[in-house]
């Protein structure tokens, strides 16, 4: 469905800031699958995420959605493909808009946007009703603007506007990351709920190491712009946060592997 | 009276100004100094047509194309050539300068006794009054012209206004407005904002132009000049406009737009009376939108000093 | 809850004020359990201002009983009042309750014997010694030709320390060598990958554990000689180059083998990720490729943890015989190979400990959670040092090597 194909970026090439933020990465991702990246900090995972979001174009590569070469399109081409929710949560709605308003851009996600009134009372009806799943009393509150919601209503309201038009991809940028935990347990909880009912292909970067073994099927590992693990199906289900730990602790192991462990060991491993 | 007459005229002439305005600094959160090259284009444009003798509906017309093509390009030097927006703005308020001047071939076009926008009232009003080029309005003596102009100009603030409205409204007009809004989010949901940019540009040059256009016609005279400092005039007006009735929707800003502007002018109006050098003017407005900007802020910090301390307390 | 401890020669005795309920049991429990770890074996509870004691708080006392029983240690309460007895006496621990007075466990001054430290060695068998073998002598990375790979059995009394592969099931599989060590028969293996964990073969009745080795010092006979050690006064922790010199002098030889099973301060040491072929297509030049090829410990490892060493020291005199130890860099005289299995925290008993005992209870327990070839990391600067311990026991005994190896 989505396949990433020897895709490298690196960012202020040929200065001291050089970092090559992704080194020939491949990766495929099946239809119906739900797949998080995690990884240290600067390890690249929100990176490959935004090259696929066509935040930048890579340095190298091809980038396929459904066959379809989508490594020129600019981003909010892509958006009709894709749908997305950021780590931040005032990212993704307009804060002085209503939420009706919002909402209904997210209707229109990658198609035209006619010159005929927006909002009418059968929009806001059917937006009320959508609403309503969330649980958070927001459906009385459509002429509210959205700014005065709370991040965690956002986020909700967010992710509820990525896959309002069945997105082909689903894109979770830590989006639970900036949340206090009580919400971000709450949309975690409801991630997982859309993903499956939907049965979306979604592709999430995150930091926790319990969202990573309890939400996706997959859990690919990041390091230094490159793929270092990647756990599927059987391997997948067998997977604790104390594995990943491990794994983690021995990329970094081996991050400290220079030219003097090797001359060390040249010297005194028999 | 005649005072207020002409402050409400050119309170309406300069509203559409202000609601040009209201889309590049408020919608699309554009600072956009175009502003003064346009309308001064509306003017010079629709001057120069009138006195080739076209109909000035279609010399009006064109001045508002004409506007729309110069806000583009604002929005493309922006968009397409990545320059800062200020600096966008003013490359094209100084080639515009340049392109006024060659429209009118001088500085200055004086509009005598030429058909104006308004002539269709005019002709209405002078026939119900038996040919009285004055009336009396409450026992004031009224030109019928000063009226005539009045009224085809709070025509076509009402029209422009109504269709502003509307568009704002319709799914084009709300991905405008989520444009100034939250960028990111706009390009999330698949929305081109380069191209939201540019088009909003056009049409609030368009209108700018077109407010230019009236003014021109009403003023009586097209100058090179005539578009120093309207930018912060329209700015005023529309800080005025969000006091005095607020921003809660489109309908308030929009009215608050066109309040704001014509209240500043009557203001405008009575300093002159009270003996305001009119070369001031520019500086006391200035002052003013300069004071509108920072109120808040001080507002804001004393009332922390202010809460602060008396928690000390 | 308050608690107190005084340290007598005899005992700790601790005094625990207040309540010991639900909310101060876990708490209670971490903390005696420290004691043990920490070798005091035997505890005395004064228990004069405890004022209340709860089931939580039974059950920490019964956990521990059971810790104290597992390394032969005993426990008491004394001066208890009429509520504590009763209820330790109504829910069947009355067994712990003493009528010992404090001052019968306090002496009026306390003494501190110099002849201490010998008490920490003990001789098992002074005629003991060890025959050291070179089975096999594979170096990285040599080519492996049929002729080096040595079939090795590992009996019941011997030690072993190499690289070698467990027995395919089939002539034709791929054999997979990685570092192992074996001790008293019971082999731990670590497969050369980076992710797995070492694998572990035991004895059983008529079943005696076998690999294919490309590398192997094989060593058979008894230990002479224990040496407990523990941490003492401006001294936290032993080095394994001061461990294994201890180990020639307390045997009077130029070549020892030994046997340590102590919690680790922490260890540096190495082993293979990906095992070496018969084609060696590998010269290690290249730093970024020979990651690929050896797991580096990278900080000091498994600090905390029990680690069970087989490891043979010589006198650097002799290295030009066997070029399989290494001179440590601390002390140049002195020449040692040794690997180590990483086991959970386990306490271990006070005194004299019986070696195969030791590891029996060892491999019945929780798994072995690492395996590495010890390494003295010397380099300038960023070094790591030598592997280090901070208390257990060293078993070892003088070694010599057989005549005719290879």
């Amino acid at each position: 469905m989505l396949k990433i194909q020897d895709v490298s970026k690196t960012f202020f090439p040929h200065t001291v800031n050089e970092v090559q933020a992704l080194q020939n990465i491949d990766l495929t991702i099946d239809e119906g699958s739900f797949t998080c990246i995690i990884g240290t900090n600067g390890s690249g995972k929100s990176t490959l995420l935004n090259a696929v979001a066509g935040t930048f174009i890579p340095d190298s590569g091809t980038i396929h959605i459904d066959g379809l070469e989508i490594s020129s399109w600019t981003e909010y081409q892509r958006a009709r493909l894709i749908g997305r929710v950021f780590q931040n949560p005032f990212a993704g709605t307009a804060a002085e808009m209503t939420i009706a308003e919002n909402i209904v851009l997210a209707m229109k996600r990658g198609k035209m946007h006619p010159l005929t009134i927006a909002l009418n009372k059968k929009v806001k009806s059917e937006i009320s009703d959508r609403i309503r799943m969330l649980k958070m009393g927001l459906e009385d509150r459509l002429d509210n603007p959205i700014g005065t919601l709370s991040g965690g209503q956002r986020q909700a309201l967010t992710l509820l506007m990525a896959t309002w038009l069945r997105p082909r991809l689903l894109l979770l940028d830590e989006h639970t990351a900036a949340l206090d935990p009580k919400s971000a347990a709450k949309i975690a909880e409801l991630t997982s709920e859309i993903i499956k009912e939907e049965k979306l292909t979604a592709l999430m970067v995150t930091h926790s190491m319990q969202q990573a073994v309890d939400m996706p099927d997959r859990i690919v590992m990041m390091h230094r712009g490159k793929i270092v693990e990647d756990y599927q199906k059987e391997h997948k289900k067998r997977v604790r946060i104390a594995d990943l730990l491990d794994t983690f602790d021995r990329v970094q192991k081996r991050e400290l592997f220079d030219e003097s462990v090797a001359k060390l060991l040249i010297r005194e491993y028999i | 009276m005649n005072l207020i007459i002409g402050a409400f005229t050119i309170g309406l002439i300069l509203s559409l100004l202000s609601l040009g305005m209201l889309i590049s600094f408020r919608m699309i959160r554009f600072t956009d100094i175009t502003v003064d090259g346009s309308i001064t284009l509306g003017a010079s444009l629709t001057a120069v047509l009138i006195m080739a003798g076209w109909s000035p509906w279609l010399a009006t017309l064109a001045a508002f194309m004409a506007g729309m093509i110069a806000g583009s390009i604002t929005g493309i030097l922006y968009t397409r050539f990545k320059i800062q927006e200020i600096l966008a703005g003013i490359l094209m308020m100084t080639a515009l300068y340049s392109i006024n001047l060659r429209i009118m071939g001088k500085s200055n076009i004086p509009l005598l006794d030429t058909k104006t926008v308004s002539q269709i009232p005019e002709q209405l009003l002078l026939s119900a009054s038996g040919g009285e080029s004055k009336m009396l309005i409450a026992g004031w003596q009224v030109s019928l012209i000063d009226l005539s102009v009045l009224i085809s100009s709070t025509f076509l603030c009402l029209v422009i206004g109504w269709l502003l409205y509307h568009f704002l409204l319709t799914h084009y007009g709300t991905a405008l407005r989520a444009t100034g809004n939250n960028v990111q989010m706009v390009r999330a949901q698949g929305i081109n904002n380069n191209k939201m940019i540019i088009f909003g540009l056009a049409l609030s040059n368009g209108l700018v132009a077109l407010s230019g256009a009236l003014l021109a016609q009403y003023q009586g005279f097209a100058d090179v000049q005539m578009g120093i400092g309207m930018m912060v005039w329209g700015l005023a007006s529309i800080i005025i406009g969000e006091a005095l009735v607020g921003k809660t929707n489109i309908w308030t800003t929009i009215t608050g737009a066109v309040l704001g502007t014509i209240l500043f002018r009557l203001l405008i109006a009575i300093a002159l009376r009270w003996g305001l050098n009119p070369n001031d003017l520019k500086l006391v407005t200035a002052l003013f939108v300069f004071a509108a900007l920072v109120a808040p802020q001080l507002f804001k910090s004393f009332h922390k000093k202010f809460t602060k301390s008396s928690n000390h307390a | 809850m308050e608690i107190r401890t005084i340290k007598t020669d005899k005992a700790l005795l601790v005094t625990i004020k207040e309540r010991l309920d639900a909310s101060w049991s876990e708490y209670f429990t971490d903390t005696f359990l420290e004691y043990i770890r920490n070798g005091e074996h035997r505890l005395v509870i004064d228990a004069q201002e405890m004022s209340f004691l709860s089931s939580a708080g039974i059950r920490s006392l019964l956990l521990v009983s059971k810790e104290l029983t597992k390394v032969k240690g005993d426990f008491r309460i004394i001066n208890s009042n009429e509520f504590v007895a009763n209820t330790l006496r109504t829910t069947g621990f009355g067994v712990w309750l003493s009528e010992a007075k404090a001052e019968d466990i306090l002496p009026a001054t306390k003494e501190i014997n110099e002849a201490d430290n010998l008490k920490n060695l003990f001789i098992i068998s002074k005629d003991s010694g060890i025959t050291l073998k070179l089975i096999s002598n594979w170096k990285p990375w040599e080519n492996i030709s049929e002729s080096k790979i040595k079939r090795v059995e590992f009996l019941p009394d011997s030690f072993a320390l190499g690289i070698a592969a467990p027995p395919a099931a089939d002539k034709d599989a791929v054999l997979k060598f990685g570092d192992f060590v074996s001790l008293c028969g019971h082999i731990v293996y670590q497969p050369p990958e980076e992710r797995s964990r070492p694998d572990y073969f035991l004895p059983m009745e008529n079943f005696v554990p076998q690999l294919q080795t490309i590398q192997c010092i094989y060593a058979q006979g008894e230990m002479s000689h224990l040496l407990r050690f523990s941490p003492e006064e401006n001294k936290e922790n032993y080095r394994i180059g001061e461990l294994a010199s201890q180990a020639l002098s307390i045997t009077g030889s130029s070549l020892a083998a030994f046997v340590i099973l102590a919690e680790a301060d922490g260890l540096v040491g190495a082993h293979i990720i990906q095992s070496p072929e018969g084609e060696q297509s590998f010269t290690p030049t290249d730093f970024k490729k020979l990651r690929d090829w050896l797991s580096f410990s990278g900080e000091r490892a498994y600090a905390g943890e029990q680690t069970l060493i087989f490891g043979v020291v010589a006198k650097h005199a002799l290295g030009g015989k066997i070029d399989f130890l290494i001179p440590l860099s601390s002390n140049p005289e002195i020449a040692i190979h040794a690997h180590t299995t990483i086991f959970p925290y386990q306490t271990l008993q006070n005194g004299k400990l019986d070696l195969m005992h030791q590891i029996t209870k060892f491999f019945n327990g929780p798994p072995p959670k690492g395996l590495m070839h010890l390494i003295d990391d010397n380099r300038p600067s960023t070094g790591l040092g030598e592997s280090s311990f901070t208390r257990g026991a060293m078993w070892c005994a003088p070694a010599k090597w057989e005549e005719d190896n290879v």
